[in-house]
């Protein structure tokens, strides 16, 4: 069988901005959101900068139930709120709202586990002389822990790559979805090769990008 | 350099020549019935200009006492107060002010790794609010005077021991602060760059009238910069006066044992057993502040006293500005001479155990 490509290709290319921008607005809201919450998480424990056993208790409860559903339950199990949120379940559009609530969660691990790598010492120094805990946040915990922060964003960039090809299976865009309909569907081997070879190039590029900046933050 | 902590805002609580002062002081870890009493009635007076050291071994307490002052913990119960000011239930802001007023330096130097020495240093000035340009006149005064402009801008990663807490000492003076605490800043350090960052320290005292509180468990430091000494154990404190004193006459065991790691020169139990057996004769130590004293007494009393004398142990101790000589004698002759000699080594010093 041979693939049409000259067809095809519009749709191919449309797919992989697609994905492009689906992992991009995803990394940047759910990269601020996660960030958020996964200071929130650090600061609250036992001994933090704004110790809050309450606050800390709910936080992990909700983490911890919503980051282990796999993703392909998670968008069919809150299709309602997605509704209710974006006017649809379907598109490009409306995976964003079940993909950023899954990047948030995920990041807010990474960025809490990146900051409980930093020198408590350092933080009580920052302490000693003076500095708030919104400053200490700000001036300290996100410089000293800028390495792990960036390769912890890539490895949540790669995951949200990996989710927006599963939202192609339950109504959303991109390359996930082109591979499933042109090629999985219609049998066209080729066609699946090709959208899994631009999201390994993907990953390969994100990934490549991350190590570099991580190491520029490191002066390694 | 001598900016008062606090603008004073009705009476002094404490004499003008106190700068911290610890009343009742106790510090609970955990609940207060199976907690861990960490500090237990703990008084203190720490004075203006001195350089105050508190020493003891690990777990002592010593750690959990300097963070009392400058409020990164609670008391438990009692009071702190810092240049008339009670920190002790001070949250927030009003704590933070006076934080930015007391420099602190650690012993694993707690640079940020993520900015350079210039960064480090400039960042209680960021704090402080200062723009750009006095925040690079005021870094380059302060590590000209810790002796490293020319690292302003390398990592600390890039730096010695030795040179990280010169950088951390700069840190801690650059919000001008009329009091330093400094928790084991030489504990991570061989004994050369002990010395230099010691040195230090005493410049900070000396040329700039900075109060230092030094927390060590080396009584090899305390020797070399305090002026006088708390000694801690098991967080109450056993003994406290001038390092003269205690090192002198060290009163409670702990002071003791912490004074003979030291001080090598008075025998310890067993040698002095040893020499007992050994020397049939009076043996006195006897510890002076001024070793001519002693030379002068000891050849009046051959001559007049037809009194003989051995050095049977012993050594000199040099302190700040003074120095400590301890020997054991061993004093034979007439009854009446030994007397005559033990009493006016009496007068030159303190003597122990005039046992026949
Ligand atoms: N945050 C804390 N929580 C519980 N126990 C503590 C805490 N900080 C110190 N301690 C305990 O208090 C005692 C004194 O500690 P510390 O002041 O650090 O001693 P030092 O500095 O003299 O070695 C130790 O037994 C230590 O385990
Ligand atoms: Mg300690």
């Amino acid at each position: 069988m041979t693939t049409d490509w000259s067809t095809l290709w519009p749709t191919f290319q449309t797919a992989i901005w697609q994905t492009l921008l689906m992992a991009v607005v995803t990394i940047l809201i759910g990269g601020i959101l996660g960030l958020i919450l996964g200071v929130a998480l650090f600061t609250t424990r036992g001994g933090g900068l704004m110790e809050n056993r309450a606050v800390n208790t709910v936080l992990n409860v909700l983490v911890n139930i919503v980051r282990p559903i796999p993703f392909i339950i998670f968008v069919t199990a809150i299709a309602p709120l997605t509704l209710q949120a974006m006017g649809s379940t379907i598109g490009t559009k409306a995976v964003l709202f079940p993909l950023v609530i899954a990047a948030t969660f995920g990041v807010s691990r990474i960025v809490e586990q990146s900051l409980v790598s930093v020198d408590p010492g350092v933080i009580e120094a920052a302490e000693a002389m003076g500095a708030g805990p919104w400053q200490i946040v700000r001036s300290v915990l996100v410089p000293e822990a800028l390495g792990p922060l960036i390769l912890g964003y890539t490895f949540i960039f790669v995951a949200v790559v990996d989710m927006t090809a599963i939202a192609g299976a339950v109504g959303g865009d991109g390359l996930g979805d082109f591979a499933i309909t042109y090629g999985y569907h219609r049998f066209d081997w080729a066609v699946t090769w090709i959208a899994v070879a631009v999201i390994i190039a993907l990953v390969q590029l994100a990934q490549f990008g991350g190590n570099a900046l991580a190491r520029k933050a490191l002066r390694r | 350099m001598t900016a008062p902590l606090a603008k004073s805002t009705g009476e002094a609580v404490v004499p003008p020549d106190t700068l911290v002062r610890l009343e009742s002081v106790s510090k609970v870890f955990g609940k207060d019935d199976e907690g861990h009493r960490a500090l237990d009635d703990v008084d203190l007076e720490i004075r203006r200009g001195e350089i105050f050291a508190v020493i003891g071994y690990s777990g002592a307490g010593k750690s959990t006492l300097v963070r009392l002052i400058n409020g990164l913990e609670q008391t438990t119960s009692g009071t702190v107060t810092v240049d008339g000011v009670d920190i002790t239930r001070l949250r927030g802001k009003p704590l933070r002010a006076i934080r930015r007023r007391i420099g602190m330096v650690f012993q694993q130097f707690n640079l940020m790794r993520s900015r350079t020495v210039f960064g480090n240093v400039a960042y209680p000035l960021q704090l402080a609010g200062l723009g750009r340009a006095e925040q690079e006149d005021r870094v380059a005064e302060l590590l000209s005077f810790v002796g490293l402009l020319d690292k302003a801008w390398t990592y600390p990663e890039e730096l010695s021991g030795g040179q990280k807490q010169r950088v951390g000492i700069a840190r801690a003076l650059a919000s001008d602060p009329d009091l330093l605490l400094a928790d084991e800043s030489t504990s991570a350090l061989d004994p050369e760059t002990t010395r230099e960052v010691l040195a230090l320290l005493r410049r900070v005292n000396e040329e700039l009238g900075i109060t230092i509180v030094v927390i060590t468990h080396e009584m090899d430091v305390v020797r070399a910069i305090a002026d006088r000494v708390a000694v801690l154990d098991s967080g109450r404190v056993v003994e406290t006066g001038s390092v003269r004193d205690i090192l002198g006459a060290p009163q409670s065991e702990t002071t003791q044992r912490f004074v003979a790691a030291t001080v090598g020169n008075r025998p310890n139990a067993d040698r002095l057993q040893q020499l007992r057996e050994a020397y049939d004769d009076t043996l006195v130590t006897v510890t002076v502040t001024d070793e001519r004293a002693l030379g002068s007494v000891l050849s009046a009393a051959a001559r007049r006293h037809g009194v003989d004398f051995e050095i049977v142990y012993g050594g000199i101790t040099d302190l700040k500005h003074e120095s400590i000589g301890s020997f054991t004698l061993a004093l034979r002759g007439p009854d009446t001479g030994v007397l005559a000699t033990v009493d006016a080594l009496s007068a030159a010093g303190t003597v122990e155990g005039a046992t026949a």
